[in-house]
């Protein structure tokens, strides 16, 4: 026999019912295309990101630290296991035109950048910058003071223009700098940094090419190298300090040996010339009395001299008396002496002659002799007169001469001796200078060296406070945009698991259902080609032939219109800087589909065949026995019943007796408005949770993250933080801590607050589940809800924390709170000192902020320059970025509302042309008896739209199930969100099936339009 | 007295694709108010399509049709509904009953659009199913399902109570019983009923039988002494 005919009669049947048959491929080609393109998505972002980081080698690992790195470390790194390569860099983040830019070195082997315009820096004056906010030609300049120790140049021109993987988000992340928020970013040659140690080491994984980032293997083996780099932190830590220390007191030693030399050198000369102070001050002395001495002496010899020459005077003057007395006597004087010796000597000149003549003997001789005689005596006594005169005056002439002599000499030795005291006086002078002199210089000195001391005693204070260098270790979420891509896709990635095989579910139902249906209309056909004499196998064939062509069709169309499509709408909502989406198309995937949906297929029509024809060819030929009428539970309660008016109960009643068409109804469209519910119940959670967090959650304005950790708010901070209009600050300690149970990692937050009072205003915690408030008191351990969905752990469970240095502390849970962004344990002081060992000291404000006319971002400036904060953090702007970070899924939620309502689309056209045409009899009934056509819609309209409306009903309960078990699952894979729908995702999602119901309704009506009465009636066929 | 019908020269052509059906041509013929009128022919004949015509189901190629003073042939397809609705009884030879409602429910059914019908359990007393009204078609005998049928078809209170073949998938003391309730209720009722069927014996009931063939109206027998339905045999 031959089947050609028989598979004729199949394309004849598909032309015949083509809507059937098109509806059939629909659903099929969107079920296939949803499940494949959100299932490629991931792969298709993951592809691309991979590729992106694999070609710009972006790093694995970013070391930072407080006190820079070095060669050593670099060496040190290199030995790990698993490390590819390690390169120290710099970074700065500088502020430029009144924006905080982030200046990195041009690197080869790490982090490189995709050039997109212009050409890379040759100078040490160029620069390539960031895309998104330069220009080739632009100068970009560093406004900061003080660089000369950082940075060569201070001004740069672009001349290219990058986009660098550690920036893939829309955002350029937080800086330590001007007003924290980093606003670009350039590179330039490396030869421009003049720091003294690095800024940051990379690391590239020996990952290798198969391990794809985000992977659970490439997280497996980043987890490694993560524990072996912390192993060597603390080493390389203590080394660093080791060296800063040793450097800084090594400078120190140095310092002081030079002082110490310099002082006993200077001392020695000071004691040099205060020696030969006083010296000349002794011999000064000396002198002086010795001039005294002299003084003395002259005056002594003055006066005795001057005795002497009084003495000597008298005694010339009482022999001038006697002389003047003896010449008187003789009636002389002086002046007539002369002439009296003369006449004198005359006389007995005269007389001599007289006696020469005269006889000697004659008297007159002897009178003559005795007058000679006489005369002689005269002469003699006159003559010593004149010689006592003589000698006399010139005893008198000597002594004057002797007394001018002395006064000349006395004169001249009291000249001498005045002279001598001036030389002195100046001499005085002098010395007392040199001791001015000595004294002052002396003085300096002392306090130069005190001074020296006291800067030597700082600089060993400093030695002493020297901070233990710390180490931090960033994995790839230090690129901006990582962790957020990587949240975004595990979303996709659950929303992938989940959500097609819901539609699968729907889709494969529906199709069964048609399916059965078809082969019921056709039990004629079956009976006939049976009692033909065709074999059941030769007839399912064609069946299979009918589902199959449409399976076929449908599959291929759906995986390569769902691969096209799906990826890129997801991705275009995806505000991530990464290259364009190349689509992939996985053939094993399609394989698994492709005879998955064959094989679910084959088995729908070979069952409901099978079914069918197990009944005799006779009996198919009748027409199938005709549905029995039956009282339903309902009418049983009287009272209820009886006050349904007629049209009520024949639509109760009816959906009761098409039980399977109304289940079918129900399946489909409590499906539809389920997914479109958990669609716009995302999105709730994804808006939601930024007013959650930062708006119900906590409820303090702004973190401010302290520079210094401190144990109280000091005068001068609060001062500050007043001047700030800071009001009611709080100190918490904010640290980071890991939690690893099973290999699972999960950063969190211990937080600590200084006082319970603050702690209830600002942190507003409440219990996951029965969101009953939670209180922090001693020995509390409140852990947020991800880290308990994560870990599958509540209260009274021990939870094992890790500190950056692996110290490992024990604590048990006391309660899970309510959270969205970031994991926090919360913990109060008490519980800290006693868990963690340490007195607590706080690193973070959190605190209300009155000022009004102040932006965020001059306050967080203010902050910064003040030195008290390093960053601070807003409550609304955490609302902002994160609405910012989550609209990347709009794309998904947009998606499913599409093929959700496809879905109901197709489901409730294949439903109303079942209703109908099972119903055609019963509606040409009507049609004769004179009811009008919208009496006649209404009539199997009221039960489409109660049914519509149960199915609305229970599709809000299964939503909100699967919302719950979606949100649990992304929960565990990437983020809390927030679990509450909102009220008008319910209605929305009711509306919309409401409308496609209604639509579906509408087009009914023209198909009800249509029945022909006399046709209907006939007779049974 | 003016007919309460009158069919004239009705022509009613059927077109499937390129073949064009003349299913009647030139056809005449008129029932007065009250009467119980049988058409009567064979298979193919032109009867259902009389009746369709009669009932407003259709409109007639060609010709007229007035139903009390009523230009019918002319009515728009919404006039005809409420032609239907109004003046019309219908019943059917495989009593297209709705399965899913009860014997009361199917008469109400078609009470509940008819400002002056009767009342359903009053009527299905009337059709001797007073013990039955709570009862689905599928638990009544054929017989019982086009009692259902008639009740419902009557208690609209129409004009024209028209029956296509209602014994025809009856047995023959079943069919007999429906004829004997047809002839009741028109007499009693004064409810002018046209009947169609192919057994001739029925045809001795009527007040005018209407013999058709190949689409006309072979002739018009007035019985001047109906027998009752009883009293035929089959
Ligand atoms: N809807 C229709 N389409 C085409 N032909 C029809 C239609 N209804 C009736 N006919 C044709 O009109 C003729 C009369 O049919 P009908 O009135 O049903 O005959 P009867 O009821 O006397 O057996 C038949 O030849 C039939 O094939
Ligand atoms: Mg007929």
């Amino acid at each position: 026999m031959s089947y050609i005919l028989l598979y004729k009669n199949t394309l004849l049947k598909i032309k015949k019912s083509l809507g059937r048959y098109i509806s059939l491929l629909i659903i099929i080609m969107v079920g296939v295309g949803f499940y494949a393109g959100i299932q490629m998505t991931t792969p298709d972002v993951i592809k691309i990101a991979d590729t992106y980081y694999k070609e710009q080698e972006l790093m694995d690992f970013k070391i930072v630290s407080s006190m820079g790195l070095t060669d050593d470390d670099v060496s040190a790194l290199k030995l790990l296991d698993g490390v590819k390569d390690v390169v120290a860099s710099y970074s700065l983040d500088v502020q430029s035109r009144g924006m905080v830019i982030r200046v990195h070195a041009i690197e080869e082997k790490v982090n490189v950048v995709k050039l997109s315009e212009g050409r890379m820096p040759i100078l040490d004056t160029e620069c390539v910058a960031d895309n998104r906010k330069h220009k080739v030609g632009d100068i970009v300049e560093i406004t900061d003071k003080d660089m000369e120790d950082k940075i060569k140049n201070t001004e740069f021109t672009v001349v290219g223009l990058i986009e660098s993987a550690l920036y893939l988000a829309e955002d350029y992340g937080s800086t330590t700098a001007g007003n924290g928020k980093l606003s670009s970013f350039i590179f330039i040659n490396k030869d421009n940094f003049v720091l003294e140690a690095y800024t940051e080491i990379y690391i590239i994984a020996k990952t290798g090419n198969g391990i794809a980032a985000y992977s659970n293997e490439y997280k497996v083996f980043t987890v490694k190298l993560d524990e072996e780099i912390n192993r060597i932190k603390s080493d390389r830590e203590s080394a660093r300090y080791y060296e800063i220390y040793n450097n800084a007191s090594g400078i120190i030693a140095e310092k002081e040996t030079e002082l110490n030399t310099q002082k006993a050198k200077a001392e020695k000369e000071f004691y040099d010339a205060k020696k030969e102070l006083d010296t000349n001050s002794k011999k000064l002395q000396e002198g002086k009395k010795e001039l005294e001495e002299q003084e003395r002496l002259i005056t002594e010899t003055i006066k005795t001299q001057n005795e002497e020459f009084d003495l000597a005077k008298q005694q010339i003057a009482n022999n001038w008396k006697e002389i003047n007395f003896a010449l008187s006597y003789m009636g002389l004087t002086q002046e007539t002496l002369d002439l009296a010796i003369d006449d004198l000597n005359s006389t007995i000149a005269y007389m001599q002659m007289q006696l020469e003549g005269l006889p000697v003997d004659s008297i007159e001789y002897a009178t003559i002799s005795n007058a000679i005689l006489e005369s002689l005596e005269q002469l003699e006594i006159v003559m010593q007169l004149k010689s006592g005169i003589d000698t006399l005056s010139v005893q008198e002439r000597q002594l004057d001469e002797g007394i001018a002599l002395f006064n000349t000499e006395m004169e001249k030795a009291k000249k001498e001796i005045e002279n001598a005291k001036n030389e002195i006086l100046t001499n005085e002078k002098k010395l007392s200078d040199g001791y001015i002199e000595y004294y002052s210089n002396l003085a300096k000195f002392n306090t130069e060296i005190a001074d020296a001391k006291k800067q030597l005693e700082e600089a060993k204070d400093e030695l002493s406070d020297i901070d233990q260098p710390a180490w931090y270790i960033f994995n790839r979420d230090a690129a901006v945009g990582y962790a957020e891509l990587e949240s975004s896709i595990q979303i996709v990635a659950t929303v992938a698991t989940v959500f097609p095989l819901f539609f699968i579910l729907i889709a494969m139902l529906m199709t069964s259902n048609s399916m059965a249906r078809m082969i019921t209309e056709e039990r004629g056909e079956l009976g006939t080609l049976t009692s033909l004499g065709y074999k059941d196998r030769n007839i399912v064939s064609t069946y299979l032939l009918y589902v199959l062509s449409a399976t076929g069709i449908g599959a291929v169309a759906g995986f390569f219109i769902g691969c096209n499509i799906i990826p890129q709408v997801i991705w275009s909502n995806f505000v991530f800087r990464l290259p364009p989406l190349v689509l992939q198309y996985n053939m094993q995937t399609f394989g698994i589909i492709f005879a998955v949906t064959f094989a679910l297929m084959s088995a729908v029509t070979i069952v409901t065949c099978i079914r069918e024809l197990k009944q005799k060819p006779a009996a198919l030929l009748r027409p199938p026995p005709p549905k029995h009428g039956q009282q339903i539970f309902l009418e049983k309660i009287s009272f209820v019943w009886r006050r349904l008016s007629f049209t009520w109960k024949v639509t109760i009643r009816n959906m009761f007796r098409y039980k399977k068409r109304a289940f079918m109804t129900i399946v489909g469209v409590a499906g539809c408005a389920a997914l479109l519910l958990t669609a716009f119940g995302i999105h709730d959670g994804i808006s939601g949770i930024g007013q959650k967090q930062y708006g119900d959650i906590i409820q303090y304005d702004n973190m401010i993250i302290l520079k210094t950790e401190t144990n109280a708010i000091d005068k001068e901070l609060k001062t500050f933080l007043d001047s700030q209009q800071i009001t009611d600050p709080l100190l918490i300690r904010q640290s980071a801590y890991k939690i690893e149970i099973n290999k699972k990692t999960l950063e969190t937050y211990l937080i600590v607050p200084q006082n319970n009072e603050g702690f209830e205003k600002y942190f507003n915690l409440k219990n996951s589940t029965t969101k009953n408030h939670l209180t922090l008191n001693d020995n509390d351990v409140v852990i947020t809800q991800r880290i308990a969905k994560v870990y599958k752990i509540g209260n009274n469970d021990v939870i094992t924390i890790k500190d950056t240095s692996n110290n490992r502390y024990n604590l048990t849970i006391t309660g899970v709170a309510e959270n969205y962004i970031s994991n926090y344990i919360y913990i109060n002081a008490q519980t800290y000192e006693e868990q963690i060992g340490k007195q607590v000291t706080f690193n973070t404000i959190v605190s209300n902020n009155k000022a009004e006319d102040i932006s965020s971002s001059e306050l967080t400036e203010n902050f910064i320059d003040s030195g008290f904060a390093i960053n601070m953090f807003f409550s609304k702007d955490g609302i902002e970025s994160v609405r910012n970070h989550l609209d990347n899924l709009s794309g998904v939620i947009i998606l499913i509302l599409v093929v959700s309502s496809i879905l109901a689309i197709v489901v409730l056209y294949n439903l109303t042309a079942i209703n109908i045409s099972e119903r055609t009899r019963e509606i040409a009934t009507l049609k004769v008896l004179g009811f009008r056509d919208s009496e006649t819609n209404a009539y199997i309209y009221r039960e489409a739209i109660i049914l519509t409306t149960i199915s609305i009903a229970i599709g809000m309960v299964i939503g909100i199930l699967l919302h719950t078990f979606i949100l649990d699952l992304i929960e565990i894979n990437a983020i809390s969100l927030y679990k509450n729908i909102n009220w008008i995702s319910f209605i929305m999602s009711g509306t919309i099936t409401m409308a496609i119901s209604i639509l579906m309704q509408a087009i009914t009506y023209f198909k009800l339009k249509k029945i022909d009465m006399i046709q209907s009636l006939k007779s049974v066929e | 007295m003016v007919p309460l019908i009158e069919f004239k020269n009705i022509k009613k052509e059927y077109v499937i694709g390129d073949v064009k059906i003349t299913a009647l041509d030139n056809c005449s013929f008129s029932v007065d108010k009250g009467e119980l009128v049988v058409i009567l022919g064979p298979s193919g004949a032109g009867k259902t399509t009389i009746l369709n015509l009669l009932g407003g189901m259709d409109g007639p190629s060609d010709g007229q049709i007035f139903v009390d003073n009523e230009k019918v042939h002319e009515f728009s397809k919404r006039q005809l509904v409420e032609y239907r609705r109004r003046d019309i009884g219908f019943v059917f030879q495989f009593y297209n009953l709705v399965g899913n409602l009860t014997a009361l429910e199917n008469v109400e059914l078609a009470c509940q659009i008819c400002p002056n019908s009767f009342k359903p359990k009053a009527i299905l007393e009337q059709v001797g199913l007073s013990d039955r009204i709570a009862n689905f078609p599928s638990q009544l005998s054929g017989g019982e399902q086009q009692r259902v049928a008639i009740a419902r078809a009557i208690a609209k209170n129409p004009k024209i109570l028209l029956c296509d073949e209602p014994t025809g998938a009856l047995d023959s003391d079943t069919g007999q019983r429906i004829i004997s309730l047809l002839q009741k209720t028109c007499k009693e009722m004064n409810m002018t009923t046209v009947l169609i069927t192919h057994n001739t014996v029925i045809a001795d009931i009527a007040d005018k039988v209407i013999k058709v063939r190949n689409g006309t109206v072979k002739s018009v027998l007035i019985n001047e002494e109906p027998k009752k339905a009883d009293e035929i045999a089959w």
